[in-house]
């Protein structure tokens, strides 16, 4: 009779067991990235920053940093390197922003008077740069997991793909340089001219 | 003598103001630097036609994120080989599932917009601390959205490499796609610890992997 009950027991301890298994999702930390553009269309030489979101709809908390790729690294100036703690079961309508900055660079050739700087006209005849890559949101919460016993530790992300066209601005040579050069020479030309007939005065005063 | 001065000082006040005035020109009338983001312009129609605009608007969002299985996260293990050569060495977790199905596997969040295709590579070869290596060509995977005791396939297993490439192909929001891992071993292998790490990651579908 005794034994009989501790049968039923454990079968009814062995199905909760079961059912609690099924029900209790078997993953890891996860990580999610949200985003509305693809494509970003920057004026060269201009600062720019863009957002993208990471989420975490799994039953465990997990901390994620943001990466981009190689191609995409050659201008950006500035990127959020800390880690972003992402609690569990943040869903994608809770998604956390993660902002970086771009500075385009200046890709496009000038036509250049001076010192191949100053002086310039753009005329906008090349073809438009594009760059393309990708946003990597890594999770490195126990940074990569696995036991030092032998084997292949594992890692997870996800990416967005992001595609950065730079703008060719066009325009005509610019001389304000050299109307403020000669603005600034001529009042210099007309301060001691000034100086030097006040002294005159002054000294042909002493005289008399 | 001062009347030369004098001249000579109205053509230094005519040159400076001159060049003030081509400065203010140059940089309002002569600058013909094209606007960037211009705004649109509006005519305006006099007479019986009238016309109205309004704007137009979409904004696509995508999201989509994935989590590795426990038996995934904890790592790829071959456990301990006594005996080589050896060959399709399997890995812990390959046949311990429901129906001997593997319990390696990646999971696609039902909180997705987006179909995802999933990419994996490794860092490099399975290498000791005394940098003696098992060539990461030996470490093989095979992967399918479902799972028992005949698939993922040995038959169809592949390489790892050190550069992206698909390990899934298309997995809907709420899917999961399994994976099995093999090892090859040669004879000569000196003994110990061999490590290196396994990367997976989540694309939008028909998207290249990336580096």
């Amino acid at each position: 009779m005794i034994e009989k009950k501790v049968v039923k027991n454990l079968k009814i301890f062995s199905l909760a067991l079961a059912l609690i298994l099924i029900v209790l999702p078997f993953v890891s930390a996860g990580v999610g990235i949200s985003w509305d553009k693809e494509t970003s269309l920057i004026p060269e030489n201009t600062k720019t920053c863009l957002t993208y979101k990471v989420y975490n709809p799994w039953p465990e908390d997990s901390t994620v940093e943001i990466a981009l790729s190689d191609n995409l690294m050659e201008i950006v100036s500035y990127i959020q390197s800390e880690s972003v703690f992402v609690p569990k079961d943040t869903s994608s309508k809770n998604a956390i922003p993660i902002e970086f900055c771009f500075k385009t660079p200046n890709v496009y050739e000038k036509d250049c008077f001076l010192f191949n700087k100053l002086l310039c006209k753009q005329d906008c005849i090349e073809n438009m740069r594009i760059y393309e890559g990708e946003v990597e949101v890594l999770e490195v919460g126990d940074q990569v997991k696995g036991s030092g016993a032998g084997g292949s530790a594992t890692a997870v992300s996800v990416s967005a793909p992001l595609r950065v066209k730079v703008q060719c601005v066009a325009h005509t040579r610019n001389y304000s340089l050299i109307y403020i050069l000669i603005a600034v020479a001529a009042g210099i030309f007309l301060i001691i001219n000034l100086i030097q007939r006040r002294k005159k005065k002054d000294k042909s005063k002493v005289r008399k | 003598m001062e009347n030369r001065a004098d001249w000579f000082n109205v053509v230094l006040i005519f040159v400076i103001l001159a060049a003030v005035v081509f400065l203010i020109l140059q940089n309002t009338l002569f600058n013909t630097v094209l606007s960037v983001s211009e705004k649109p312009r509006t005519f305006g129609l006099t007479g019986h036609a009238t016309e109205s605009t309004t704007t137009s608007n979409v904004s696509i969002q995508k999201y989509l994120s994935i989590a590795l299985c426990t038996n995934l996260s904890t790592g790829i293990l071959f456990g301990d080989v006594a005996t080589l050569p050896a060959t399709n060495i399997n890995a812990t977790h390959n046949y311990d599932g429901t129906a001997t199905g593997s319990t390696f596997c990646v999971n696609v969040s039902t909180d997705s917009n987006t179909a995802i295709d999933l990419c994996s590579k490794a860092n490099g070869h399975l290498t000791s601390p005394a940098l003696d290596v098992i060539g990461l060509a030996n470490e093989t995977y095979s992967n399918s959205t479902t799972t028992n005791a005949a698939i993922p396939a040995l038959a169809s297993d592949v390489s790892l490499t050190t550069s992206y490439v698909k390990s899934g192909d298309a997995i809907a929001a709420g899917g999961l796609n399994y994976y099995r891992f093999w090892l090859d071993i040669v004879a000569a292998q000196p003994s110990g610890d061999y490590n290196n790490t396994v990367y997976f990651k989540g694309v939008t579908t028909t998207l290249d992997c990336g580096a």
